[in-house]
Order: structure tokens, then C-alpha cells, then sequence
């Protein structure tokens, strides 16, 4: 038994001192200073606000991890969680992780900026992307009379507008007075950039939030779709917050 | 003559009750299937997000493996995957007695990284 223990010492010793020449492929070390996996290169990591509080988003720093949970399946009953096209609108972009980080640090950080999980609340509650805050599809589906369509837009920076005359209306058609971001009702001329996402490329959450915003005559180029969503992102391996 | 002809018929057969009834119907029902069809959605949302484990969202500001979240993972599982990725570590771990194993399972599940349970494991070995 003694014998064991000793061999077994002397083994662990060897293990420890020699194991990281043979265990280099299970250690791999990623990215340029000392194995941080950064965001990008030369960005390790970045701060967002949420819910008033710093959040530290970064990716898993462990590259045996491999996803589990409902975000590592493949499938789901398709219709209605059938894939979509990686365009909503041609006006609207589309946007990736690192568009995403971009606009985290800028529009949103200077206030110019909302990151909208359009999912119904179920789903937000079960974790969301930092900084996000949730306005669910069926709101930005409504009509634009309807008292929670009307909130949404304040929220985004829209104004709306009083009755607006013939002779206005015809001066603005012909590009005399106002902004091309006005409608009879709105004016969006100083809305905020959105960035809409939801689960996934399998998704319509978002999609027909999208489709709800341009029908009310919010600017194309003031929002942009992000379509990896919350599948993703923590494909990837980056922070969600609950 | 003939369309009127059958219309004078229709007329006598049926009230004006019933067209009115047809006429509402024609353009309500594209709306009430539209709302089914915005219902079914819904509810298959409801659904599929009941799906979802909490635990199933990267730990927030997390430097861990991420192999802890949703460690619903069985302690049999954990040893399992232990010796297929290191076995070295897995050995190790075998020897250890039944108290500091659950110890190594239990701070896996809580989410510390793998390259932590591995120094615990040799620490707890050689009795560091």
C-alpha cells in the first residue's frame, strides 16, 4: 500500500512538472497575452450597463467548453421555429457580434443606442445579452393608436406630432419643409439607433418586431437586426445575464 | 335575366339577415384567422420557452468553463467525461476518498473551470 502511495507521488510530481509538454493540445492557450480568448482580437473584454450595473462581457475562457442546454439543439419543430433569411427588409442591416459589440461601447454607452430583445418576457427572463432591454415583439406589433406602440416610440426617441395641416402635408411631400424621418403622426428625426434580436436564426420574434417598426414609419437605417441572437451568442460563449 | 332570375329565388328563400351574416363574415374571417394563426404562434412560444433551464445562460461576467452552467450533469457523467478528456487527472481523482470527490463534483457544478479541478485534484492527492 505504501508502495502504491509512493509510486503513485513520484507520479504525480512527474505529472505536474512534465504534463504541460504532453497536455499542451488540453491546454491550448488562445489569443496574443498569456490565453485570453478576447472578444475580437485585441479586445479581451468590454463593459456594458444593465439594470444600472456594470456587466463584464467576455467569452468562456475554457476551450474544452461545449455547449449544453437548449441552445446547444440543432432542431426545432419547424413551422413556427423555421430558419429566416439573413435579410428582415433590405432597408434594415443585418448585424454580427462584432457589430454588436461596437454599438454596446458607443450608441449605448452615449445614449444614442437600444439593444432590444424583442422576445415575449418568458424568454427574457430565462437570461438575455447584457445591456438589452426587453421590448417583446407583440408590442412593436400593435397598431400606431395603440397605447403600448405609442410608449415604445417615446422610448425610442420618437415624438409624435400634432395634427398635422393639408398645406404642411403637401410642403413636406415635396421635400419643401421637415425631415424624410416624419410621418403624419411621428416625427423620428432624433429616434435612436436599435439593434433587434431574439433567439436566433430560427426566430421570428425579432423579424416581426422589425416588420411592426417599419410599418409605423420608423427610419430603416435606424435599425438594424442582429440575427445570430441569444443561440449565438452563447455559441460563442459570451456573458448573458439573468 | 338569369342571374336576376335566381337572385328573385335567393331573395324569397333567404332574409336579408342571412346576407347581411355572409357579407360580415367575408371580411371579418381574414382577420379572426390572423389572429388564430398570431395565437398558435404564441402559444408555441409559451411552449418552447418552458424549454429552457435557467441555468442554460452563460453565467454573467463569467471566466469559468461554462461547462458548470446547467450542471444538471450527473456525477457519473462528470467522471466520465474526466477520464475521456484527462485521464491523468481521472486516475488521480479515482484514488481521492468518496468526501473530496463529492467536494471536486459539487465545485464542478457550481461552475469552477476544469484547470482549477485539476490542480484540486492533485492538491487533495498529495495532500496540499
Amino acid at each position: 500500500m505504501n508502495m502504491f502511495k509512493t509510486v503513485a507521488a513520484v507520479s504525480a510530481v512527474m505529472f505536474v512538472l512534465v504534463g504541460p509538454l504532453f497536455g499542451a493540445d488540453e491546454e491550448v492557450v488562445v489569443g496574443a497575452e498569456g490565453g485570453v480568448i478576447p472578444l475580437y482580437k485585441d479586445k479581451p473584454y468590454l463593459h456594458v450597463i444593465h439594470n444600472g450595473r456594470s456587466v463584464k462581457v467576455q467569452r468562456v475562457q475554457d476551450t474544452d467548453f461545449e455547449l449544453h442546454g437548449y441552445f446547444a439543439k440543432t432542431s426545432r419543430q419547424c413551422p413556427p421555429f423555421c430558419l429566416g433569411p439573413m435579410e428582415v427588409n433590405p432597408l434594415v442591416k443585418t448585424v454580427g457580434e462584432l457589430e454588436v459589440f461596437h454599438f454596446m461601447e458607443n450608441q449605448l454607452r452615449d445614449g444614442t443606442g437600444l439593444l432590444i430583445d424583442a422576445r415575449t418576457p418568458e424568454w427574457h427572463a430565462k437570461g438575455t445579452i447584457p445591456g438589452s432591454i426587453n421590448v417583446p415583439f407583440t408590442t412593436l406589433s400593435k397598431s400606431i393608436d395603440d397605447l403600448e406602440m405609442i410608449e415604445a416610440l417615446e422610448m425610442f426617441g420618437g415624438k409624435p406630432r400634432e395634427k398635422v395641416g393639408t398645406m404642411t402635408k403637401t410642403l413636406e411631400q415635396w421635400g419643401v419643409l421637415g425631415d424624410k424621418n416624419m410621418t403624419d403622426k411621428w416625427d423620428f428625426t432624433n429616434c435612436k439607433e436599435l439593434i433587434l434580436w431574439c433567439n436566433g436564426p430560427a426566430c421570428g420574434q425579432s423579424p416581426r418586431a422589425i416588420m411592426g417598426l417599419l410599418e409605423v414609419g420608423y427610419p430603416p437605417e435606424k435599425i438594424h437586426y442582429y440575427r445570430g441572437g441569444m443561440q449565438v451568442w452563447q455559441l460563442y460563449g459570451l456573458t448573458t445575464v439573468n | 335575366m338569369v342571374f336576376q332570375a335566381y337572385r328573385g329565388k335567393f331573395n324569397q328563400k333567404h332574409p336579408f339577415w342571412v346576407m347581411t351574416v355572409l357579407i360580415i363574415s367575408f371580411f371579418v374571417t381574414p382577420f379572426s384567422v390572423m389572429a388564430a394563426g398570431d395565437d398558435d404562434y404564441l402559444s408555441a412560444l409559451n411552449q418552447e420557452a418552458k424549454k429552457v433551464g435557467e441555468k442554460d445562460a452563460t453565467p454573467e461576467g463569467s471566466v469559468s468553463t461554462g461547462e458548470s452552467r446547467g450542471n444538471t450533469v450527473s456525477r457519473d457523467t462528470f467522471e466520465t467525461e474526466l477520464k475521456e478528456k484527462y485521464a491523468g487527472s481521472s486516475l488521480f481523482y479515482s484514488k481521492l476518498p468518496e468526501a473530496t470527490q463529492e467536494e471536486i463534483y459539487l465545485d464542478y457544478r457550481d461552475g469552477v473551470s476544469i484547470s482549477v479541478l485539476r490542480k484540486k485534484i492533485m492538491d487533495r492527492f498529495l495532500h496540499r
